[in-house]
């Protein structure tokens, strides 16, 4: 298939990971600000993990859906924001 | 009438053109015969003689050729005026002289008729050959000079001829009698011309009518010279044998019972190529035979001198302790001390300096009896390389004469003078040889006498018994040891056939299809009793071994080091220095000088750095170096004014106070607690050792400065000496043993990369599991499991053990120079190398300076160059003077770039690890990086994590005694450097300065010894201060446990500050900094490339090369982005760049190609230049044109461009030759500019792909840039997965790339298939698809495309071509992928 369509064909669910010590009010509603400008009708979900007693929580989003493209995976690596696809 | 005759001779000359006058050279004629023949074939006459040897004998060499003894010639020869008379009525008969190859015979006959006054007609009469260029175009024998046929033999002639071979050559009768045949066959078969004949035109048809057949023998009886020399020869020995009788052979057996043997004649690997033998194995041999000494004899070189006295300096060392042991257990002292015994072989020619006449000399032994006699050996050594050098190193009798003081002769082998001339040329010479040494050195010279039971040497040992006898010459037994096992003949074999490039196939020999080689394996180290055995006979020959022994007293090379005297001002030298040789004059300009250059470091000299500067001067004048520090300090000035760089300081020399005065290091070793001790312990006297880092470009400037000061004789290269690795010897091995080159490599690919066959024979399987990775292991049993075998790979393999290590050839060392102070050769022996003017020293870098050698590293820096070119950048680009040494080092930018971790072009902190520990570390002041510099290595890296949650709070910082917070404060508590254990110990346990340097050294290099006896003081010291001894002990237990891995603060200091320049430079000049990074890593592609990613990374524009802006290296434009360096892109040379850019610079930027053409120096710049350039992007400034249009032919073969070319050449040339126009005014010459051809542009890809041709990347960019997040989140695999697909069976790929080829094609039954290549970021691949899929998938088949393949490998049939059986399989992608995500859900 054309590489240009893989995106839009294969991207299914956005995970994005974050680590809790991380978890600053300011990066989150980064976050929220380039989720939001990529709207769309692809899945969102969540993992939040804590290193030392290594626990992990996932959890999805139901309302808030992204479209996964190629800028908005730049802009996540940019701010080094761990993510996965599907 | 022709007259045909042959001669046999007592040998060959010396020169093939002397004239017959110089009867020295000529050898004499022993028998001689001929055969008369009038026109038309018919014989007259024939006649032979043996001739008598008068005052001479005929040599063995010429006797085992022709058969005739001198016994035989004796015997049956006729007085040489005799047969000279005949001969001359002979020839009085003749029109013609015919002989084969005759013009040899012709100059022996000349010579014999010089010599005993006779008239004669032989050099007037016309020559007939019938060994000439035309006879060579008849037989057609390939492999003659030039190309030509081979000149034939008579052998060969004759077959040609006759079709039979002739046997009997070197029968002066026989080969006549062959000749004659052969002569008059050509005669019949006309190939001579009437005129060189000077016959009537019917001359041949008379011939052939007189001859109708083909000329026959005419059957002459031939005696057997070889049987009858050896008839007598035989009666002869029956008369002499019975001289040595069974009771003398047991009493001397007897007498040799207690006699000590020692080898005098030995090669080691140091005769390169020649000898396996290594000094280790020479000197273990040695101690296994119990001999009291061993001597080294190497081929005209005294490369292992040094080694071999050392190693048995070692020996007798461990031989001492373990007597000693026995002793004091009341045992006998069973091991023997070794004498070693310094000895070379030189070539010894006629005249060393006539390199006209290829004269390899005779090889003689010379043996030093004392160091004098070292010496001497030295300087001729020397002398044979720098002067004598002539496809070998050879002197001559005069240098001898000149050097021969302390020196013992050797006759040597069968290729020594005496033996030599015995063989070859003739008694009478030998002798007169043999009394040239005896004067010159008396009872010094012993006839060396051999047996490894070869017939010739048999023969010589006869006469020198005899020499020995009436010259009163001693004898002296020795063995040639070439390798330390008879098994090792094998291999020592190969090593010659290595040498040669030969086959071991190619049988031993001379001449053509022969090689060289040993006659046989006797060549080894004997034990004693072999060799008394052999010469129980001659006794008195292994008992002179011994007063040659006693005649030499060992002694040691090692010496302390001499420096070159240094010039001081006038008013420092004191008069008493030139009497006892002191340095008083030196220390006290050191003194000034340092306090002098103090006044400009330090605003103040306080009485602390007062102190530490006596301090340190005193201990410099106590190790008596002062002139070193002067000696540095004016070559480091010297270099700076030349505007070379110099480091801030490498290794310990940056702890001293006077060095930073003397601006030797731009470091204040107060500043940041560098110690002087770790760079000169006060209470040891030792050598100063300063290395500098100059930038590698200025670093020869330096080094030449260094050569002008001090004369080209004091001046000195290292020598470094090559070794056969691993790898190398297995193919060479293999080479020799015509096993394939497929297979070697296989072979040679098991070793792994720098490991050593020695490393993996022989040893304990448990032991190898230790060494290797298991990777590693499974190669390395292959390895075994093939030396098990016993085909040839094992004899390969085998083989190949014996080799590794041998020497194979020299070169220089990169930095290392050698200054003396007087002439070199007076302290060590030199060579001269292929790519240096100078000298270079035949020790090495291990040992020049324990041979006392002052030796200075000069080490290039690419960092350096690389902070000097961003330098000047910035001072183009700017203005601004950069002075990387005055950069703050508080400067926020800098510190923030370590933080992020953005060190990629930083030196010593770019590594991806030492990235991760930046931005954890978050470093904020200089000491930091220092640390960080220590701790980044094997070893101490686990401390790491540590110290950085030390730094970040994380972790509470600790000391054990509040005593050390001094120290470890900068370091958060962690003992990082060497220095902080130094002062630690001064400071809990009082240890002088002395001491804490001892300590320091044993802790580092693990000595248990020195550090058992140093803890109680520690404990005792540390209790002194009052400090609980529980902790004390704790500390001990620490520093033994960590301080090993402690680094040299000094030496990390200096690098992190240059570090902390490149870091400065980048973060205030990017652009500027990644154009120097870029330029000095303009070789190597993948550095390009890297550092290209990182300029992108870093939001850098990096454009391609471009004619109007680009230089010969990187550069930066106004806009700030970096430009491409037109010395980077393929085939564009440095003079083409530099004609290019000073045009430019001169009339302004070109306007079009063919203003550029015009203007630029055509002959530097050639047609590729432009090619490429054009490929590369370089006009694509000048707007219009696009790159496919320069090499678009406009149907007529020459390209737009060579027109270009062709155009600016035209214009070039009329414009120098002034043509001045009719109409006066206009000296413009117009020339038509060709024009610009429209053609289509080249796609993207293909526009791209022959960018990277030229620059070796993709400079516009790559074209799957764009789908880079796409490639990240949804592939698996890459193209390169394709060539290996065995390891993905029954998986399921994801990959992507661009369609660079596409073929479509019909099979045979009519069914459509294609072949298509994909490419990625680093490898293509070419895919075939078929049937169904083919039908499928077609339409994504397109050429610049860029698809997503995914697919399933499957085992698939057997492919008849290569074996394998794996296919692509793209249908089952969908079901495939379902399932590997389901497998993830499942993970989670």
């Amino acid at each position: 298939m054309l590489l240009q369509e893989v995106m839009e064909t294969y991207a299914k669910k956005l995970t994005i990971k974050l680590n809790i010590d991380e978890l600053k009010e300011k990066g989150i509603s980064e976050l929220k600000d380039t989720l939001i400008s990529h709207k769309g009708d692809h899945a969102l979900n969540f993992v939040v993990y804590e290193m030392e007693e290594q626990i992990k929580v996932n959890l999805l989003s139901r309302k808030q859906k992204v479209q996964i493209s190629s800028e908005l995976l730049t802009e996540l690596t940019e701010k080094e924001v761990h993510y996965k696809l599907n | 009438m022709y007259l045909i005759f042959d001669t046999e001779t007592t040998g060959l000359p010396k020169k093939w053109n002397a004239p017959i006058t110089d009867t020295d050279n000529w050898p004499r004629c022993i028998q001689i015969a001929w055969q008369l023949h009038d026109a038309m074939g018919n014989l007259v006459d024939q006649q032979d003689y043996l001739v008598r040897p008068e005052g001479f004998n005929i040599p063995y060499d010429a006797e085992k050729i022709h058969g005739i003894s001198t016994a035989l010639a004796e015997k049956n020869g006729v007085p040489l005026s005799e047969v000279l008379e005949k001969f001359n009525e002979a020839m009085a008969k003749t029109k013609f002289i015919v002989g084969q190859n005759v013009g040899f015979d012709l100059n022996i006959m000349g010579a014999e008729f010089h010599r005993m006054g006779v008239e004669n007609p032989l050099q007037e009469l016309p020559v007939l050959d019938t060994c000439t260029e035309e006879t060579a175009l008849l037989c057609q024998i390939p492999g003659g000079r030039g190309g030509k046929f081979k000149l034939p033999t008579l052998t060969e002639l004759h077959e040609y001829l006759f079709n039979e071979p002739f046997s009997e050559a070197h029968n002066a009768t026989a080969d006549v009698e062959a000749t004659t045949r052969c002569f008059l066959e050509l005669i019949r078969r006309k190939h001579y011309p009437t005129e060189k004949l000077d016959v009537q035109p019917d001359y041949f048809e008379n011939f052939s009518e007189a001859n109708p057949q083909e000329i026959r023998l005419i059957g002459l009886k031939h005696i057997n010279l070889k049987k009858t020399s050896k008839k007598i020869a035989d009666a002869l020995w029956e008369k002499d044998t019975g001289g040595v009788s069974q009771e003398e052979i047991k009493e001397n057996i007897k007498t040799l019972e207690d006699a000590q043997f020692v080898h005098l004649h030995n090669h080691s690997q140091f005769s390169v190529l020649q000898s396996t033998i290594n000094i280790k194995d020479l000197i273990r041999s040695t101690a296994e035979n119990k001999m009291p000494a061993v001597a080294l004899t190497d081929h005209a070189n005294m490369m292992g001198a040094f080694h071999f006295v050392k190693e048995v300096k070692a020996h007798n060392k461990s031989i001492e302790e373990k007597n000693a042991i026995a002793v004091a257990h009341g045992e006998e002292p069973t091991g023997q001390e070794i004498k070693p015994i310094i000895g070379c072989e030189f070539f010894v020619c006629e005249n060393h300096a006539n390199k006209n006449v290829k004269d390899y000399g005779y090889q003689i032994v010379l043996l030093a009896k004392n160091k004098k006699g070292y010496q001497n050996l030295c300087k001729m050594s020397s002398i044979a390389y720098t002067d004598g050098f002539y496809y070998v190193p050879r002197i001559d009798k005069e240098v001898i004469k000149k050097y021969k003081e302390d020196i013992i002769v050797l006759t040597g082998n069968l290729y020594g003078e005496v033996p030599g001339k015995i063989l070859n040329v003739g008694e009478n010479q030998a002798e007169e040889a043999l009394l040239w040494w005896k004067q010159e050195f008396g009872d010094d010279l012993y006839i060396e006498m051999m047996r490894h039971g070869q017939e010739d040497e048999d023969r010589v040992n006869q006469v020198l018994l005899e020499f020995a006898k009436k010259h009163d010459v001693k004898l002296v037994a020795s063995n040639n040891t070439y390798y330390c096992a008879k098994a090792d003949a094998d291999a020592h074999d190969i090593l010659l056939c290595v040498k040669d490039g030969e086959k071991q196939a190619t049988p031993i020999g001379r001449g053509r299809g022969y090689r060289y080689g040993l006659p046989n394996q006797e060549y080894y180290f004997k034990s004693a009793d072999e060799m008394k055995e052999l010469f129980k006979d001659v006794p008195e020959a292994i008992l002179n071994v011994q007063e040659i022994v006693d005649k030499i007293e060992a002694f040691d090379l090692a010496r302390d080091v001499l420096l070159p005297k240094f010039d001081i001002p006038e008013e420092f030298k004191v008069a008493e220095d030139e009497v006892d040789a002191g340095k008083r004059g030196e220390n006290a300009y050191l003194h000034h000088i340092t306090y002098e250059g103090a006044k400009q470091r330090y605003a103040e000299i306080t009485p602390e750095i007062e102190e530490r500067i006596d301090f340190e001067l005193q201990t410099i004048e106590n190790s008596g170096y002062p002139g070193y520090f002067l000696i540095v300090e004016d070559f480091i000035r010297e270099a700076r004014n030349m505007d070379v760089s110099v480091g801030p300081g490498r290794g310990s020399a940056a702890g001293s106070v006077v060095a930073y005065c003397l601006k030797i290091t731009n470091i204040d070793p107060l500043k940041y607690d560098l110690l002087f001790e770790r760079f000169l312990n006060p209470d040891r006297i030792s050598m100063p050792d300063i290395d500098i880092d100059f930038d590698d470009e200025g670093r020869g400037r330096v080094m030449d400065y260094v050569i002008k000061k001090y004369g080209a004789n004091q001046v000195a290269q290292i020598i470094t000496y090559g070794t056969m690795a691993a790898k190398s010897s297995i193919r060479d091995t293999a080479r020799v043993l015509d096993l394939p080159l497929g297979d070697a490599d296989r072979i040679a690919k098991l070793v792994p990369t720098m490991s050593k066959l020695a490393k993996i024979f022989g040893v304990e399987e448990s032991e190898l599991k230790k060494r290797f990775r298991s990777e590693e292991l499974e190669k390395v049993n292959q390895l075994l499991n093939i030396a098990e075998g016993d085909d040839l790979e094992a004899q390969t393999l085998k083989m190949a053990r014996v080799l590794e290590g041998s020497l194979r050839n020299t070169g220089i060392h990169a930095c290392g120079v050698i200054i003396t102070p007087s002439d070199i050769t007076n302290f060590v022996p030199v060579a001269t190398a292929k790519d240096s003017d100078l000298y270079v020293t035949q020790f090495d870098n291990s040992v020049v300076e324990s041979a006392g050698l002052l030796k200075m590293d000069f080490l290039g820096l690419k960092t350096l160059t690389l902070i000097k070119d961003t330098v000047k950048i910035v001072r183009a680009k700017h203005g601004i003077e950069l002075v990387p040494d005055d950069f703050p080092l508080d400067d926020e930018k800098t510190y923030e770039l370590f933080q992020r971790g953005d060190t990629v072009g930083i030196f010593q902190y770019e590594s991806p690890g030492m990235q991760k520990h930046m931005k954890n570390l978050r470093p904020t002041v200089f000491d930091d990086l220092i640390a960080m510099n220590a701790l980044y290595r094997p070893g101490p890296m686990e401390y790491i994590p540590d110290f950085i949650t030390r730094k970040n709070g994380m972790a509470e910082i600790t000391y054990d005694l509040p005593d050390m917070e001094e120290f470890l404060k900068e370091t958060y508590g962690i003992t990082v450097y060497q220095e902080q254990v130094m002062l630690l110990s001064q400071k809990l346990a009082g240890f002088s300065k002395g001491e804490a340097d001892v300590l320091r050294k044993a802790m580092g290099k693990k000595i248990f010894s020195v550090l058992q006896k140093m803890k109680p003081k520690f404990l005792e010291g540390g209790a002194a201060n009052g400090h609980p001894e529980g902790v004390l002990e704790k500390i001990w237990k620490d520093w033994e446990a960590f301080a090993s891995y402690a680094f040299n603060k000094s030496h990390s200091t200096c690098y992190a500050y240059i570090a902390y320049q490149t870091a400065y430079l980048k973060a205030h000049y990017p652009a500027e900094y990644m154009a120097a990074v870029l330029s000095n890593n303009m070789n190597d592609i993948k550095q390009v490339t890297f550092f290209m990613e990182e300029c992108k990374r870093m939001g850098l524009d990096v454009l391609g090369p471009d004619v109007n802006e680009s230089y010969y290296k990187f550069a930066v434009n106004k806009d700030g982005a970096v430009r491409f360096g037109m010395g980077a892109v393929k085939g564009v040379g440095r003079s083409a760049v530099e004609t290019i850019v000073e045009n430019r610079k001169k009339d302004g930027p070109y306007k079009s190609v063919f203003d550029m053409a015009k203007r630029i120096d055509l002959r530097a710049s050639n047609k590729k230049a432009f090619e490429n350039l054009a490929v590369a992007g370089g006009f694509d400034s000048f707007g219009t044109t696009h790159r496919a249009q320069y090499f678009h032919d406009d149907g007529d073969g020459i390209t737009f461009l060579e027109k270009v070319i062709k155009y600016g050449a035209k214009f070039q040339e009329n414009e120098n030759s002034s043509q001045v126009s009719l109409f006066g005014d206009a000296s413009e010459v117009q020339i038509p500019e060709p024009t610009v051809p429209p053609c289509e542009e080249w796609g993207t890809m293909e526009k791209l792909r022959r960018e990277k041709e030229v620059v070796g990347i993709y400079i516009s960019g790559h074209p799957l840039d764009d789908f880079k997040t796409e490639i990240n989140a949804f592939c698996n695999a890459s193209v390169s997965c394709a060539s290996e697909l065995e390891n993905y069976v029954n998986r399921e790929l994801s990959f992507a790339g661009v369609i660079t080829d596409v073929q479509h094609r019909i099979s045979k039954n009519g069914k459509g298939w294609a072949l298509f290549t994909v490419e990625d970021y680093t490898d293509t691949f070419e895919f075939r698809i078929f049937g169904e899929e083919y039908l499928k998938y077609r339409h994504f088949l397109m050429i610049n495309s860029f698809v997503y393949v995914k697919v399933f490998v499957r085992e698939g049939w057997m492919n008849r071509d290569t074996g394998k059986k794996e296919t692509l399989d793209c249908n089952s992608i969908a079901s495939c992928y379902c399932k590997r995500s389901w497998k993830l859900m499942q993970k989670n």
